[in-house]
Order: C-alpha cells, then structure tokens, then sequence
C-alpha cells in the first residue's frame, strides 16, 4: 500500500513537471507575441529617447522567467526590453509599457486599477472577457495555435498606434469608448 | 527495477524543467504557426531541422513569390523531388525513383487527408487544383513515411497543409493570362463570426483555361485544358480546448489529350485523340482536442469521389477513411498512437484495353500504429522507435517498424540515423486488370531477315496476378545538418533495398519459332507464316520476384547573403540497380542527378524577384538532359494590389521532360517557353 502511494505521489510529480514544461512553451510564445505587438506599434505610450528601457510587465513569475529567457538581447526602437514581475494585480505598475495579465482571475477592477496609474499602457490578457472589462488584446487558443483579440480603438485611446498588419491577423473586437 | 524506472523519469523531468523552450523565429508569422503544445496531432511535432528524416518546407512564402500556380509546380521547387511534365495537363512525380505517370510509392496529403488512387496507383495531378495563395506550407518527406503514414509511403510524403480559414479573412482576388493560359481566375472569400472562440470560414472559386503545346512526341500535340474548381472551408474553435474542421473541394476538368493505343487488326499503336474528363470531390470533418497541457486527441474523416472518363478506362472511385491518433507526453517522453479504417470501392467498367479478371471491387485495410519517442540524453540524443502494422484485403497484415535516432552535437550541428521498413501494396493493374498493350514485333523475339515478318506484331497484353505480393523496402537513412546565422546546410545519405518489386515475365508459345521456321525456309510459305503469327498472343505476366537495391544522397545548402538576397543551392543523385541478372521496364536501372540553383531577392522596395535554374539527367526517362530557367518578378504595389510577370522554361524554345511511352497511353508533348501576366487585389 506504501510503495502505492508513493509510486503515485512520484507519478504525480513528473506528470506536473511535463504539465509545467508544456505551460513554458505557452508563455514563450505569449512573450514573442507581445513583443511583436510593442515593436508594430508606434505612439506616445513609449518614447525611446527618454525611456531607458521597454518595461513588460505582469503578476506572474513563470512568464516573466520565460520571458526574460525569450526577450534577452531584445530590443524595440534601439532600446532594450525588459521585464517585471509585479507581486499581485493591484501593483503599482506605472513604469510599464506592456501589460500582460496572466491567469484567469482577472476582474474588471484590475484592469482599471492598472489604467488609473498608468493611462498610455498596453494591456495584454487571456480571459474570455478581457477586452469588454477594457483590455487592449486578448489571447485566444485556436487549433492548437495561438491568436488574438484586438480592440484598435482602445489601442488609440492609450496613445498606441499598431499597425495594420497587426489588426489583420487578429479578430477585431469593438466596445463602447472607455476611459 | 520500477522504483529505478520512476527516478529515471523524474531526473529527467527536472533537467527539462530548468530548460526554456526554444524559440529561434521571433517573427509573428513564425509565432502564429507555432504549436502551444509540444505534441500536435499532425504528427509533425518538431521544427523541420530537428527531424530524423529527410525533410523539406516550401513556405507561402516561397510559393508567393516564384508565381507557382499549382501544387505539381511548386513541387518542382524541392531539390530531391522528380517533377515532369508529361504534357500540359499531366505529370509524372516521385522521390528517389524514377517518377512515372502512376506511381505508387509517394504518398500525398491535403492536411492530412490522402489524395492516393490505388486503382492505377498515384495522384491525378490535374486534378489537384486548390488555390496555392491558400496554402500555408508542402512538407515533403523524403525516404520511408510508413510509421506515420501507412503503406505506400515508402519514396516519400508530400503533405500539403492549407491555410487556417482565420488567416485567409476577406477577399481576393486572382487573374493570370499568357502565351499559355488563356485565363485563370480565381475568388476567395473568408470571414468570421463570434460562435464559441471564433468560426471563421472562406470559399473559393477558380476557373483556368490553357492551350495546346506546340510540338508532340509523335503526332499532334492537344493537350489544351479546362478546370473549374470550388471548395471552402470551416474552423471552428467551440473553447480553447476543442477545435473543429470542415474541408471540402470540387473540381471538373476536361483536359485534351493525345493517346497511344492499340489497333485491334496490326496490334500497333495508333494515334487516337479524345479529352479526359474527371470530377473529383473529397469532404474532410476533423475535431481536436486538448485533453491536458501535455495530451491531445484528434478524430478525422473523409470522403472522396473521383470520376473518371477515358477511352481506354472509366472510373467510379470512392474513398472513405477515419482517423484516430493521441499524441502525449509523459516526462520527457513522447508517445503518439493511432488507428485508422480505410475502404476503397474501385468498381470497374470494362473498356477495349482493359478488362478486370479478378472483380476487386474494393480494398479495405484497418491498423494502427505506436510510436515513442525517449530522451536518452536531455537536450542531446533521441530514440524514437515504433511500429505500425496494417492489414489490407489484398495482401493480408504488413508491418513497418522504424527506428530514428537524433545527436545534437551542439546548438548548430544535428546529426540523425534511421533504419525502417516500408511497403507498397500492388494496385489493382496488378491484381485485377488484364491490360492490352503495343504488340511485340516479331523482330524483338526472332529475325527472319523478311520485313513483311519481322515487322509484324503479335497482340499483346499485361496480364495481372492476383497472388502478387506487397513490395518490402528496408531503408537505412543519415542526415547531418548545420544550422548557422546566415547559412545551412542539409545532407542526407539512402541506401535501400527492395524484395517482392514488380516485374514481369514474357510467355511465348514454344511451337511459335518451329512453326515459323518451317513454314518459311523449308516449304517458303509467307503467307501461312503471316496468318500463323497473326493466331498468336504474348503474355507479359505481373509476377513479384525481382529484387533491387537504390543508394543515394541529398545536399541542399541555404545562404542569406545579405538581408534582401536569399540563395539555396540543391544536389540529389539516386542510381539503382537489380540484384537479379536481368533488366525490366517496370523497375529501372541507372542514374537520376539533379542540380538546383533558387535565388530570391529584393531589389528595391515592394519588389521581389524570385529566379530558379535546374539540371536534370535524362537517361531514365529517355530523354537529353536538360536544364530550365523560370523566373517570376513581383511588384507591390500598394497592400491590397500585387502584379507579377513570370517566365518558364526560358532556356529553350521548348523542350522534352518525359519520354517513356510504355508506361502510359498519354503521348508526351514538348514543353514550351512561357510567360505570363498576373494581379492579385486583397481587400
């Protein structure tokens, strides 16, 4: 009965070990993607002469390791990308460019704390809602594949302009103007 | 010994945990196309330069900017493919044989649906006429595809995977017209709607009219076509978990043509012209689905329907299959799985030429496979071993065991090794189909120095063999790869040797040459020995004993000169030989070399131009070597309106690529020097 359990336990283990290396590759490919949206983008929610450094942000530990792996020696607009790891959603993040909110317990409220300290953010997500609580872009699973939701108009109100080769490979998604 | 198993795995498991994922494109269209999960249920799980095979992609990329205008064109493209042009309709298309108008070694897909005929074996490639702006990527295998794929894959896999209907959103729009083409337009229409994740959608039409060449092997050339297609395809993604796929395409040709067959009364072929007409239609439904971060599933069908009229042959084909597979990963192990069901209902219709003799009016086969894939050394040495077994109604249960080994020497060298087994089931001209071919010329058998009887032929046919056995290939394969900032470079080594391949043997009546010889040079009766002759048949028997043996190589190296110019140069040769002491025309002996030199560029902003030049030897297709020069120009003009000017086969006024007559009744026509003209508009 011991050695039962123990061989579960261990099985346990290595299937959460795989589940974490699978979750990895997930977040990697998040992190090239927001990358992407910052360096089709122009406007004046970055500024590269007085801005030091591109600053993603996000609660999440995991992505931000992986991310800072993806990222390392990358650079938007000759500066170079970096990443920060806030300890909770309700964070102060006033440095950030890029806000990705990881997980799926984000609420209305956060995304608004987040847009009154910082009104010129970029804000990423992967919730079902996330662009109707006033997010910027969304992340979806298709086909096994990663895509995304856009809403170009709140894009525009946060002082960022993404290209339109950007908008034509997500799915545009329109809400009532937000502050 | 199971507590040693599990610490295994869980040493294993931590290393790979401390270790990030590669990611070496950055670029957003590398990033979309890239799998989340590490296992896909495509079986393609691995970028192509850490496979254990011989691989190539020709992106959209590619297939943009040459001007390719069809899959067979494009295939052209893939230094190791033997691509020719019969006449302006057909083609004859393999890996690492000599390729022939049906052949039955080379497995082709439509995202992952095959597209195989095993009535006369191999592809109708006029038939094959999905819009090229919608497909995303050709993967070709060259070597044995049996594990993954099933039987008839023992050359290679042609695996054409279309464009996600997401990504093909809007309208475009296509017109081409040249000294060639008459017209060939085509629409696509795509969108979405907010049903679950996301249902998007696109439908095409495409219409294509072409003209005859100007010269033909023998004769008059007519091949002119007509093509009318349509299809369409649905996505649906019902949760992040779950996605569906809906695929389906029609398509109606009416190609000319002119044909070799035998006159009944001299036994001789004779000119004889009438089009072929075909109507293809396959449907494919197939769901995904997530079964955790490191399991998924996939279930596919299809149907597909080929009809098919011919002077010498009319066809009703069907095709059902259904799919299963679950690909997972345990630790850092991989373990894929699947069962498949296939029925293909071939009834028959007697025609002059062609007579089925044994009623197959169908071949079922059902099986499956299992494959693992084991980190023997984290990060640097793989084994990947597996097994499908197969059972189909003509030759009852065949098995291709693999076993592929992977050693990235370091992050820019990737050596891999392979030995398989691989089996191409007979088709029905095999088993079931008495064929009349071109009368052998007394003069081929005996010389009696009289024209009017040496120049007499004596009816013929192709008799098949029921008791015909599947065809065993064993392939040893190693590739060694090395992947630099600016360059790469691909080589790939083949040796493989072939029991059961198909051969026949001639059956002469053995009173023929007394008769003859005592009719004409003891009593000098010629016209007795005329009637004689014209009283007798030869029977070429299908029978499958020969043995034969092929050695090979493949060398592709890529070089980014500079940002705006792109070069690969490709080298593949292939010589064959039969381990038994006599020739055939069914399997060959020889020689293929081909030399490839592709350059791509950006002269100035908005502009690409895209060139390819070719060598390709001769002999076994019994022809001149010869080499082609297309080039394709293509201007931006702005995001939505492209134009493009291309030009084929610059080199020569025109020229043969295919000449062995024996192996079709299509009469080969010389291919010209073209140009065309084309605008695409998206919006």
């Amino acid at each position: 009965m011991k050695c039962q359990f123990i061989t579960y336990l261990l099985l346990v283990y290595v299937f959460s070990v795989s589940c974490v290396h699978a979750a990895e590759r997930e977040d990697a490919i998040k992190a090239g993607l927001i990358f992407n949206f910052a360096a089709y983008s122009h406007g004046d929610w970055f500024n590269s002469v007085f801005d030091n450094s591109y600053f993603i942000c996000s609660e999440s530990k995991p992505f931000i390791e992986v991310g800072k792996k993806v990222l390392k020696h990358k650079f938007i607009n000759n500066t170079p990308v970096k990443l920060i790891h806030l300890k909770s959603l309700l964070t102060s993040g006033d440095k950030c460019h890029s806000y990705y909110f990881a997980g799926k317990n984000v609420q209305e409220q956060h995304i608004t704390h987040v847009k009154s300290i910082n009104k010129k953010v970029m804000l990423i997500g992967d919730t079902s809602a996330f662009i109707e609580q006033g997010g910027h872009i969304n992340f979806i699973v298709i086909a096994g594949k990663l895509r995304f939701e856009i809403n170009p108009d709140a894009l525009n109100q946060s002082g960022i302009n993404i290209s339109s080769k950007v908008i034509r490979l997500g799915k545009i998604k329109r809400t009532s103007n937000r502050g | 010994m199971k507590k040693s198993v599990l610490l295994f795995s869980i040493v294993s498991a931590n290393y790979s945990f401390a270790n990030t994922p590669e990611l070496d494109d950055l670029s957003f269209e590398s990033l979309l196309a890239t799998d989340v999960q590490v296992t896909s249920a495509m079986k393609r799980t691995q970028e192509a330069k850490e496979t254990a095979a011989s691989v190539y992609v020709i992106s959209q990329q590619t297939i943009k900017n040459s001007g390719v205008s069809s899959v067979a064109q494009a295939l052209a493209l893939a230094p190791g493919m033997q691509v020719r042009q019969i006449d302006n309709n057909k083609w004859a298309i393999g890996i690492r044989n000599p390729s022939g108008r049906y052949t039955s070694k080379l497995l082709v897909m439509i995202d992952g649906q095959s597209i195989y005929n095993p009535s006369l074996a191999g592809v109708y490639w006029e038939a094959l006429d999905i819009p090229v702006y919608d497909i995303e990527r050709i993967e070709i295998t060259r070597g044995q595809g049996g594990l993954l794929w099933g039987s008839n894959a023992t050359n290679g896999v042609v695996n054409i995977i279309t464009k996600h209907s997401i990504d093909t959103r809007g309208a475009y729009l296509t017109a081409k017209a040249g000294n060639h083409i008459d017209h060939d337009v085509s629409i696509r229409l795509g969108g979405d709607v907010d049903i679950g994740n996301l249902l998007s959608y696109r439908f095409y039409a495409k219409k294509q009219k072409t003209v005859a060449s100007d010269q033909s092997l023998k004769w008059t050339a007519r091949d002119n076509g007509e093509k009318s297609s349509v299809g369409g395809r649905v996505d649906l993604a019902i949760n992040d978990d779950t996605s569906l796929l809906l695929q389906a395409d029609y398509t109606d040709i009416t190609i000319g043509q002119t044909l070799e067959l035998v006159s009944f009364t001299t036994h001789e072929g004779i000119e004889f012209f009438d089009d072929e007409k075909r109507t293809h239609g396959q449907i494919m439904f197939r769901i995904d689905h997530r079964l955790s971060d490191t399991a998924n599933q996939m279930l596919q069908m299809s149907l597909s329907k080929q009809n098919g009229y011919q002077p010498y042959y009319k066809e009703r084909f069907r095709h059902y299959d259904i799919d299963y597979q679950v690909n997972m990963l345990m630790g850092e192990t991989q373990f894929d799985f699947g069962l498949n069901y296939r029925y293909n209902k071939t009834p028959f219709t007697k025609s002059d030429f062609i007579e089925p003799v044994n009623q197959v009016e169908f071949i079922k086969q059902y099986g499956g496979f299992l494959q693992a894939n084991f980190e023997l050394v984290p990060e640097q040495i793989n084994l990947t071993i597996g097994n499908r077994s197969e059972h189909n109604s003509l030759t009852g249960w065949e098995h291709q065991p693999s076993v592929r080994f992977t050693l990235d020497v370091d992050e820019k060298q990737f050596f891999w090794a392979s030995i398989s087994q691989g089996i191409r089931v007979p088709t029905l001209t095999e088993v079931d189909f008495d064929t009349k071919v071109n009368g052998a010329k007394v003069s081929d058998i005996i010389t009696t120095n009289i024209p009017s009887i040496d120049n007499l032929r004596i009816e013929s046919y192709l008799r098949s063999n029921k008791n015909i056995e599947s065809e065993k290939i064993i392939s040893a394969e190693m590739g060694y790869r090395i992947d630099e900032s600016n360059w790469n470079f691909d080589l790939s080594l083949f040796y493989a040797t072939s029991n059961n391949a198909l051969n026949y043997s001639v059956d002469v009546n053995p009173e023929l040459f007394p008769m003859l010889a005592q009719l004409l040079f003891i009593q000098g009766d010629v016209a007795s020995a005329v009637e004689v002759i014209n009283q007798q048949s030869i029977d070429l028997n299908l029978v499958s004993t020969l043995k034969a043996e092929s050695l090979g190589s493949e060398v592709v190296i890529n070089w980014s000169v500079h940002n705006n110019l792109n070069l690969q140069l490709g080298y593949s040769f292939t010589t064959f030989r039969h381990t038994e002491d006599f020739s055939t025309n069914l399997t060959l002996s020889g020689k293929l070399e081909q030399l490839s030199l592709t350059m791509s560029t950006s002269p100035a902003k908005n502009h690409s131009l895209f060139s390819h030049l070719r060598w390709e030897s001769g002999e076994l297709y019994l022809t001149d070597s010869y080499a082609i020069f297309d080039i394709n120009w293509r201007w931006q003009i702005n995001n939505n309106i492209a134009l493009s000017l291309e030009g084929k086969n610059l080199l020569e006024r025109s020229h043969l690529a295919y000449a062995r007559t024996n192996e079709t009744f299509s009469v080969p026509t010389y291919i010209d020097r073209r140009i065309a003209l084309g605008i695409s508009i998206g919006f």
